[in-house]
């Protein structure tokens, strides 16, 4: 199906300016479900966990392992990553969530600062990039394409978009109306009273970690998949595009994090025929992150928590 | 009546003595130190090391920022490195485009960078904790990307200073001062204007800032309701720390004559906190600590062992956890401390015998 | 709070036991291996290395070193690790007069100070006579002074225009600029109707302007497109060369096989790939990428440096020995061609001295190195007591075809396009430099 329409936007024109609308709609399906992640994670345990990118990149790196050097099925490497987010934020949050439980949430992000340098460490050590040959992960997924208003797509960037929509859906709809959901909710407004109810407060914790860490490896595998190369480096700071939606979100709200990351996704991508400003893309999520973060902080607070001692 | 006066200034040029001797010791310890840095290391080490060394001083300073910042004030910063990059290309362009003498070109960097440092600053004081931490850090990303875009001057025309046909045989590098041209002078001169850094530090902790610092960090709404202008003073220590890192950029564009934005990655921002939390936030000392972490281990761990210097990266998580959980002194903080626990563990023994002759005396 | 503090601590101590373990054993060994022995030519002659006389050298060691650039995405060490396994071979043949050379590597990650410091310890404490295969982004102008001022000249491989322009420099392969050329050649006797560009943005001004000049002389459209690395978004990169090129239009990539693939990717994900005619310089002339892009068998033109990895000639047939018998991990590539070929032009000078091996004397005959043959080059190799050098200026085109690297265009002139290379091939007639 042919476009009639032909106008320029800008400068450029339209049908040069389509398919980045495509890309950025699908990295921003990943930045979205990053997002929802950190945001029900730091609803659960008050911990904005720095190193989603990092556990998600070491995860598709194992899976990069395990297809490349093992002769194990491709499902089964593909379940691993995912595996793999899931149980190391569980063991991190099980092993340090109460340590940092009754501290202020700044140092509950530093520690998951921490966890990330070690990833990077781990990674930049023992699987180094190399001079004549680059890992990459592609899903089986992205072999199928179609063509949409124009434009090519592949099964995986429509899957990244999807599973966004239906894991903010799931979401909600979990925090909602079932016990656990619940119950997350009223850890997030008072941790003390609700243990002192009777709900398992640890538990209850433990289970947003799982939760939010199979998340994690998913992203990981999708972001692999969908930037094309699997740099580990480029993949843990990818977690500001993932922060910048959380934070549109006001840390709060899934869906306006769904939103936040497709803009997120959006800007980046459709800044890029633009001569003039596409060298500075890739300071957009930064960018979107400070105007969140000053609308956030936008009345005058005195702050009460006690210092960080 | 005259006894009795005579008395009391006795006992006042007493308390006056007893009070400042533990200053005392103090400074001659680091008068010591610095005597040694200067003079003592020098002359023993080779000059990769002195070179080493000059970059330790430089990040040392980066770090007492930090000590300002958070420390002092509660204020965190990720984006420290990058003022520390805005210091060094601003002391690249002013050098280019003009032919201040080198002690100028300090404080006029320092000077701008603190400009700069306030300017981010002030939007960002309605911000505290969680949320100053992430707007420092996407302030540091987006200046990374700007940086990386514009590249650092090389002898051009226009505000970026940058031609992509440079003169290689006429480019000056950043020009050390006339006095201070050799590595081994340049790490004299560059110990002396960081121990100047550190003084203007502890000059402002002992005087009204100091003080005011601490009530804020302590509760802000007692400082509120005790008239101490919030505003001001959190300003006054973005000004500090920023001047103090511009200062450090300048040092460090000279230090290396032709710097790259390769200088200042992404992942140094995090590192820089993290070893500043490892030193010891709390004290100047956890700065030069910090500094010795961020330079020094690594050179030693590639250049002396052969270590993939990547592995540094998983201490520095480990450590940063250990002082977030359990030491938020950092080793500043629980060296000493440790250290007064084996001294009386040694001592143990030594007081129980005496004690046992006490008793059967 | 005493035991939280040990449970803590033993929470710490388990994670990092658990997360060693869980990743060394999954991730150790990641580095493929597919492919490193190419097809190595049968009963070939290879050059031997050194004094070949296959005695083991056992004398007061030779001292060399090397800094090369390794950051997370680009690992410049290889040259370094075939250039050191190149050492070994002449130590097990003889070494220099019976002396070992002893080949001291180090490391920096861009960091100037570092790169500084490096070169100290290198000359000032590990008293080095010379110091060969430097390879990084930005080390070239960092250190050029220094080396000048020691009256070294370093033998290595280039990325800047430091390592093309300065006395104390002279690299053994042609640098981006240079290579770019050649593939905008390719692509113009082609019949491209542009001529797009992109590379990683430091050094993207140096390295595309050969080609912007080239364009303005045909008088097509040229555009270079610096870019940021890491490549976060390798379909909007690809997407927007193609739009800029135009129909029938050419498109040059000048990245490392870190990068390029993402673009690659990219354009097959795009269904960009027949829009244009693709070219690029050296590094993704290899079977590993070939195995990986049969999408681009034959519509890719790459500029390469050197001679075809599986060349049958000496040089080529002594680089598959040694980096199989010395460096077996390491693929096949055109990196350690750039090792191999650093370490032996080193040794030629080593074994020119005569008298005491010094800096001073190593680096006098390092200066007064030409017409050094080698198969491995189009033409022969020089140094010469010149301002800049440029002594590789001649190479080949390749493409990929079914999972090979096999040659389309034989040794041909990088258009003459810079003043540089204008004076540079006067001063190869001038002082017969190399034939």
């Amino acid at each position: 199906m042919s476009s009639v329409v032909a106008f320029s936007v800008f400068g450029v024109d339209w049908v040069f300016l389509k398919p980045y609308i495509v890309l950025g709609l699908a990295l921003g399906g990943v930045y979205a479900l990053s997002g929802v992640g950190i945001v029900v994670l730091y609803k659960a345990t008050g911990v904005l966990n720095l190193a989603f990118g990092a556990v998600g990149a070491a995860g598709a790196l194992i899976t990069y392992w395990m297809i490349n050097h093992t002769s194990w099925p491709h499902w089964l490497a593909y379940t691993t990553c995912v595996a793999f987010g899931g149980a190391v934020n569980l063991l991190y949050g099980v092993l340090f969530g109460p340590a940092f439980a009754k501290r202020d949430p700044l140092v509950k992000m530093m520690g998951t600062l921490a966890l990330a340098l070690i990833l990077l460490g781990l990674m930049a050590w023992r699987a180094p990039a190399g001079g004549a040959f680059v890992r990459v992960l592609t899903l089986p997924s992205t072999d199928h394409s179609y063509t949409v208003f124009g434009a090519v797509v592949n099964l995986t960037q429509i899957l990244a978009l999807a599973f966004a929509f239906v894991l903010t859906v799931v979401t909600t709809l979990f925090l909602r109306y079932t016990r656990l959901g619940t119950a997350y909710r009223a850890i997030a407004d008072d941790r003390e009273i609700t243990s002192t109810l009777g709900v398992p407060v640890r538990r209850v914790e433990a289970s947003a970690w799982l939760g939010s860490g199979l998340v994690c490896g998913a992203a990981g595998l999708l972001l692999a998949d969908l930037y094309t190369s699997l740099d580990y480096s480029a993949l843990t700071f990818l977690v500001i595009s993932s922060l910048a939606a959380a934070l549109i979100g006001r840390l709060r709200s899934l869906w306006v994090t769904m939103a936040g990351g497709l803009i997120v996704g959006l800007v980046q991508a459709i800044l890029t025929p633009y001569s003039s400003v596409t060298q500075y893309r890739a300071a957009a999520p930064f960018v979107l992150s400070i105007v969140a973060l000053l609308w956030l902080g936008r009345k005058r607070v005195v702050v009460f928590s006690p210092t960080t001692r | 009546m005259a006894t009795a006066h005579a008395g009391e200034k006795q006992e006042g040029a007493r308390r006056r003595l007893s009070v400042e001797r533990p200053d005392l010791i103090r400074g001659l310890v680091i008068a010591a130190l610095l005597a040694i840095a200067l003079l003592v290391l020098p002359a023993t080490l080779g000059s990769d090391w002195i070179k080493t060394l000059t970059s330790v001083a430089i990040y040392s300073v980066v770090a007492a920022g930090l000590v300002v910042l958070y420390g002092r004030v509660g204020m965190i910063s990720l984006g420290q490195i990058a003022l520390l990059a805005i210091g060094t290309w601003t002391a690249t362009r002013l050098s280019f485009a003009t032919d201040l003498p080198f002690p100028v070109l300090i404080l006029v960097t320092g000077a701008i960078t603190c400009v700069i440092g306030v300017l981010i600053g002030l939007p960002a004081l309605r911000l505290s904790g969680l949320y100053l931490a992430l707007i420092t850090l996407m302030a540091a990303g987006a200046v990374n990307v700007v940086l990386t875009t514009i590249n650092f001057p090389n002898g051009g025309g226009g505000f970026t200073g940058r031609t992509d046909a440079p003169n290689l045989s006429g480019l000056k590098p950043v020009a050390r001062p006339d006095v201070a041209g050799s590595d081994v002078a340049y790490y004299r001169y560059t110990v002396v204007v960081c121990a100047l850094m550190f003084l203007l530090a502890l000059v402002h902790f002992a005087a009204k800032p100091g003080r005011a610092w601490a009530v804020i960090r302590q509760s802000e709404p007692a400082a509120l309701a005790g008239g101490v202008n919030i505003t001001l003073y959190k300003l006054w220590a973005f000004a500090l720390a920023s001047f103090m890192t511009g200062v450090a950029g300048c040092l460090l564009a000279a230090d290396v004559g032709a710097p790259t934005v390769y200088g200042f990655p992404n992942q140094d921002s995090l590192t820089m906190i993290a070893t500043a939390l490892i030193g010891g936030i709390y004290t100047l000392w956890g700065a030069v600590v910090a500094g010795i972490f961020m330079q020094l281990v690594p050179f030693i761990f590639q250049a002396e062992w052969h270590f993939n210097p990547n592995f540094l990266l998983i201490i520095f998580g480990v450590g940063l956890l250990q002082v977030l959980l359990t030491a938020p002194g950092g080793l500043a903080d629980q060296l000493p401390k440790d250290l007064a626990k084996l001294g009386r563990l040694i001592a143990r023994p030594f007081r129980k015998r005496s004690a046992e002759s006490k008793e059967s005396a | 709070m005493k035991s939280t503090k040990v449970k803590v601590g033993v929470a710490l101590a388990a994670t990092s036991i658990l997360a060693l373990v869980l990743a060394t054993w999954a991730i150790g060994g990641s580095q493929t291996r597919a492919a490193s022995q190419v097809g190595a030519a049968g009963n070939a002659k290879a050059a031997k290395c050194g004094m070949g006389n296959g005695k083991k050298a056992t004398g007061k060691p030779i001292k060399l070193g090397t800094i090369n650039m390794l950051i997370p995405g680009v690992d410049f060490t290889t040259i370094a690790k075939i250039a050191n396994a190149y050492f070994k071979c002449v130590n097990d043949n003889g070494g220099i007069h019976g002396r070992p050379i002893q080949y001291i590597q180090y490391t920096e990650q861009l960091n100037p100070a570092q790169q500084s410091t490096l070169a100290h310890k290198l000359i000032e404490s590990d008293k080095v006579v010379g110091i060969v295969g430097n390879t990084s982004f930005t080390e070239c102008g960092t250190n050029w002074k220094y080396y000048k001022s020691k009256g070294f000249t370093v033998i290595g491989a280039g990325v800047q225009a430091e390592c093309f322009g300065t006395p104390p420099i002279v690299e053994s392969n042609m640098g981006p600029r240079y290579s770019n050329i050649g593939a905008a050649q390719a692509l113009l006797k082609r019949g491209a109707k542009s001529l797009i560009i992109a590379s990683p943005n430091t050094i993207a001004a140096y390295a595309d302007g050969g080609v912007l000049k080239l364009a303005k002389q045909h008088h097509i459209k040229g555009k270079s497109f610096p870019i940021k690395l890491p490549v976060t978004d390798g379909n909007s990169v690809a997407l927007q060369l193609v739009q800029a090129a135009g129909k029938g239009g050419g498109v040059i990539l000048d990245f490392t096989p870190d990068t390029a693939p993402t673009i690659m990717r990219g354009a097959i994900a795009q269904g960009l790939v027949n829009q244009v005619k693709w070219g690029s310089s050296t590094p993704i002339a290899n079977t590993f990428m070939a195995k990986q892009f049969p999408q681009f068998d034959g519509k890719i033109f790459i500029n390469n440096e050197f001679q075809n990895l599986t060349a049958p000639g000496p040089d080529m047939t002594s680089y598959r020995q040694i980096n199989k018998k010395y460096a077996p991990k390491v693929d096949l590539q055109a990196f350690g061609q750039m090792g191999y070929m650093d370490a032996k032009f080193a040794t030629i000078a080593l074994l020119k001295v005569k008298g005491a091996i010094t800096a001073a004397s190593y680096n006098k005959s390092v200066r007064s190195l030409k017409n050094i043959k080698t198969d491995i080059l189009c033409k022969p190799w020089y140094v010469g007591n010149l301002a800049y050098h440029i002594p590789n200026n001649y190479d080949i085109t390749v493409t990929y075809k079914k999972g090979k690297v096999v040659k389309v265009d034989s040794c041909f002139a990088i258009a003459p396009v810079d003043k540089s290379l204008v004076q540079t091939r006067k001063w190869e007639k001038q002082f017969h430099l190399n034939g």
